[in-house]
């Protein structure tokens, strides 16, 4: 506790308090002594004075007497008056106060008297001459005189001893007084000694403190001040130089006080700015190379779409120049121009699709749709594709695994493009060698990774271009784009798809060694995302087909795109299915087998002049009809290929649901299902509804017309010539059984016809549902 | 006509640029990098170049700057082309020495108008 600087001050503070109320006290005490003894001292020159007077008054006393003695006779009856005998008792009277003052005094200052003093006993002699003179009494000499005046007092003559005796007496007052008046002075000379020796003791005691106190504070204080004004300076010298911007600097040590608390508190407080410096100019820095890394792209990418701009105009000028100058020239001639405009033109697509992608990545719009993926399946099917490629250069390529489960769960379209990606630009750097992919799992912090490696024995790279072979429209060096083509942002695509995948793409090369890419990615993603747990199949079998008025596909990448179209179509009584790639598209068509389809066309992985080309390949999905739109207007070479309506974006609800009213007729309540195996009964259906506005579809497969019963809602049910009357009476049995399915009517054509009145009786019913 | 060296890396604009101007009348010499259009400048004297900036081997910059250097050949006149269209490009062009400056996509027109006020 005595490290507080605090407790200390207050210590030496307390102890000179306390010395200076000693000396208070002490000087307060002298004072009241000396006051006593001033007092003492006054008393005895009192006294001193009145012996004087004493003396003076027994003189005159002692005259007086003699005088009346003189003149008083008793013997003639000669008195003195009675004033005069008052008058001299009084002066007697005087003379004893006198006496008896005096003897206090020295009684006080512890001088003794004797008990019957010689002043005493001539006053009280001259008190009987008063008497005897005022005729009072006779004079008895002998009775007063026999024990105090000794035997001198006795003589043969009274009154001639009286005055003889009185002679002694008187001379021994005198003596009495003149020695009191001596003991007077002795006594005066010992106070003045006392009074001398207090005044002397007490300057004694101050000066004695206030030296003391001086030690203290000078031995206490001095280093006290010393050491704040050193701990002050130092704790100036910190803020002045963490002012200008020395923040590393710490202030030395001060101590166990306040002053080394607060020291350390301030160096505490400068570590903590120092640190908050520290981050924030890391913060900056990081962001001045983003910003930084913006503009390069920004420049970049304004070099790069001028590139393919510049010839895909040049090229076109020079054509229309070469047109206008030759007016004979032939197709032929400009076949080879031509193609480069095209070649041009796709490699600036290519580059915009890639920058989408990556704008989309960056506004964390990119999602992923996650399902369960065979990746040997995938892996086979993505070098089917990229074979030809592979080829062209003479390489070689295999494919190795050690899988156990083939089966993980990942995005399949970002998987393929990556692997596309990697496996092109492996073929593209590789002449007459070797190109290997291997799959291999393994478990990394508690989660199953697996790892797909593209090795290939091409040009290899140099550690600088390694470390920058993932920023965008970097490629080995600027004669790579010459030679080998690509837009220089494949590969950044392909790291950020892995990263969004909870993966990482890392490369490993050598120059003339090779390059070997490795993609991880989980087995299985940690979470659900979003998109897989509302995935459009769920979205399918949770309304129930009766109730819409038909199953319409939208296969688009922008979800904003998507969301607005299944808006509308919803609002309209569409059921709505989505998917939000090509890829995905196509599997949904197969699934859920939709009454239509809007297609978009700018899409990553497979786009939609793709999709389309697979649609109308496909028998089972060629009849359903497809609305394409996208931004370009290229409506002729939509409908060319096989779509049956073109909009451009921004689609305008208006149009887009009058496209679809033309392609889905309401025929759902007008559809008729035909359930026969002939011809023959198909014309007589046909007879029979006449021109009612009807859709008649006919199967002879009883397990198509029930699954076809599942999807679609049917007016009427009309069953022909069927070998299996067996099954076809159960699918009849199935229908009147089922609550949704038992309203609806069912007839049986028979080869001879139906009644007139039964004709006239369905024609109405099928024109009511048909209005409906 | 007048002899103009173009030297240019990208092979369909050194294509598209040599037709175009040979259309016009002009005897076109090509180089496809930035040594082999100063060897060319050294022993064809052209009468003018046209001078792509990021060329290998060494860049549009370095040539202007030697040849600008060089007393005899610093007198044929040199417009800059590239695709670079940003701020502070122009200058740096003409701090190297180009005595013009033309961005890619190239507009004929505007370009042979400056061929024609350098000549």
């Amino acid at each position: 506790m005595f490290n507080s600087l605090i407790t200390r001050i207050g210590l030496v503070s307390a102890v000179v308090l306390l010395l200076f109320m000693a000396s208070i006290l002490a000087f307060l005490h002298a004072n009241r002594i000396s006051a006593e003894l001033v007092q003492s001292l006054q008393d005895v020159n009192q006294a001193q004075a009145e012996a004087g007077e004493l003396r003076q008054q027994i003189d005159s006393v002692n005259r007086q007497l003699l005088a009346m003695e003189a003149l008083a006779d008793p013997d003639n009856e000669i008195w003195i008056s009675e004033s005069e005998s008052e008058s001299l008792q009084a002066s007697l009277d005087n003379i004893e106060a006198g006496a008896g003052r005096i003897r206090e005094v020295l009684a006080a200052h512890e001088v003794d008297e004797r008990s019957s003093s010689p002043i005493e006993l001539l006053l009280q002699a001259w008190r009987e001459q008063v008497r005897w003179l005022s005729g009072a009494v006779e004079p008895d000499i002998d009775g007063v005189d026999e024990e105090r005046l000794g035997p001198q007092a006795v003589g043969a003559d009274r009154d001639v001893a009286a005055r003889e005796n009185r002679h002694p007496r008187l001379e021994q007052a005198r003596e009495q007084v003149g020695e009191q008046v001596m003991q007077l002075r002795r006594v005066a000379g010992s106070l003045n000694e006392s009074l001398d020796e207090v005044v002397a003791r007490s300057s004694r005691l101050i000066q004695g403190v206030f030296m003391v106190s001086l030690l203290i504070v000078i031995g206490a204080g001095y280093p006290l001040v010393r050491h704040i004004r050193r701990s002050l300076g130092a704790l100036t010298e910190g803020s002045v130089k963490w002012r200008d911007g020395q923040t590393e600097y710490r202030v030395p040590e001060l101590g166990r006080d306040e002053f080394g608390e607060l020291g350390q508190h301030f160096n505490r407080m400068a570590a903590q700015i120092e640190e908050g410096m520290a981050e924030l100019e890391l913060a900056r820095t990081r962001a001045d190379h983003a910003n930084q890394s913006k503009s390069e792209f920004l420049a970049n990418m304004s070099h790069e779409l001028r590139t393919p701009m510049n010839a895909i105009i040049g090229y076109s000028e020079m054509v229309l120049e070469e047109a206008q100058d030759d007016p004979e020239a032939r197709a032929e001639e400009f076949k080879a121009d031509i193609g480069k405009i095209l070649a041009a033109g796709k490699h600036l697509l290519a580059l915009i699709n890639d920058i989408l992608d990556i704008s989309k990545i960056e506004a964390g719009k990119m999602t992923l749709y996650v399902e369960p993926i065979d990746v040997v399946e995938l892996i086979e099917e993505t070098m089917t594709t990229v074979r030809p490629l592979i080829e062209q250069n003479d390489n070689r390529l295999t494919f190795r695994h050690d899988l156990d489960d083939v089966r993980i769960e990942s995005d399949q379209t970002k998987l393929r493009q990556i692997l596309l990606n990697l496996l092109s630009n492996a073929a593209k750097f590789t002449q007459e060698g070797q190109i290997t992919i291997s799959a291999e799992c393994r478990r990394e912090e508690g989660r199953e990774v697996l790892d797909l490696t593209v090795t290939d024995t091409g040009i290899g790279m140099n550690e600088e271009q390694q470390a920058r072979v993932f920023e965008a429209f970097t490629q080995a060096d600027s004669s790579t784009t010459r030679e080998f083509g690509g837009t220089g942002l494949g590969l950044t695509i392909c790291k950020r798809f892995a990263e969004l995948m909870d993966g990482d793409l890392v490369v490993a090369s050598a120059p003339g060694e090779g390059t070997s890419f490795t993609l991880s990615v989980p087995v299985r993603p940690e979470l659900e995302t979003e998109d897989a747990q509302d995935s459009p199949p769920s979205d399918a079998q949770t309304e129930a087909p009766v109730d819409s008025r038909g199953r319409v596909l939208v296969i688009d990448d922008d979800p904003a795109a998507r969301d607005i179209a299944g808006r509308i179509l919803r609002g309209d009584g569409y059921q709505v299915l989505v998917a939000e790639s090509g890829q995905r598209g196509l599997e949904l068509a197969r699934q859920a087998r939709p009454d239509l389809i809007v297609l978009d066309i700018m899409m990553p992985g497979l786009d939609g002049w793709q999709v389309l080309e697979e649609l109308k390949r496909d028998p089972d999905l060629s009849g359903i009809p497809v609305i394409m739109q996208s931004m370009l207007d290229e409506r002729q070479a939509g409908l060319d290929k096989g779509a049956d309506d073109y909009l451009t974006k921004p689609v305008d609800r208006r149009k887009l649901t009058e496209a679809i009213r033309c392609l889905l007729p309401e025929s759902e309540a007008g559809r008729v299902l035909l359930i026969a195996g002939d011809a023959g009964s198909r014309d007589q259906a046909a007879e029979l509804i006449g021109d009612i506005d009807v859709e008649i579809i006919q199967t002879a497969d009883i397990d198509e017309a029930k699954s076809m019963f599942a999807r679609q809602s049917f007016s009427l049910v009309m069953i022909g010539q069927h070998p299996g009357t067996d099954e076809v009476s159960r699918f009849m049995l199935d229908i009147q059984g089922t609550a949704e399915t038992r309203a609806i009517p069912m007839l049986l054509l028979k080869p001879d016809g139906v009644e007139e009145n039964r004709i006239d009786q369905l024609r109405s019913y099928l024109s009511e549902q048909s209005r409906e | 006509m007048p002899k103009i060296l173009l030297i240019e890396d990208n092979e369909m604009n050194r294509d598209m640029l040599s037709r175009r101007l040979t259309r016009k009348g002009y005897e076109v010499d090509m180089a496809v990098d930035g040594q082999e259009g100063i060897d060319k400048v050294m022993s064809n004297r052209p009468a003018l170049i046209l001078l792509d900036m990021s060329l290998p081997v060494k860049d549009g910059w370095t040539v202007a700057r030697e040849l600008k250097a060089d007393a005899e050949l610093g007198a044929i006149p040199i417009i800059a082309l590239t695709a670079h269209a940003m701020e502070g490009d122009r200058q740096k062009a003409i701090d190297a020495g180009c005595d013009d400056y033309d961005t890619k996509p190239v507009e004929l027109k505007r370009l042979l108008g400056k061929i024609e006020a350098l000549l």
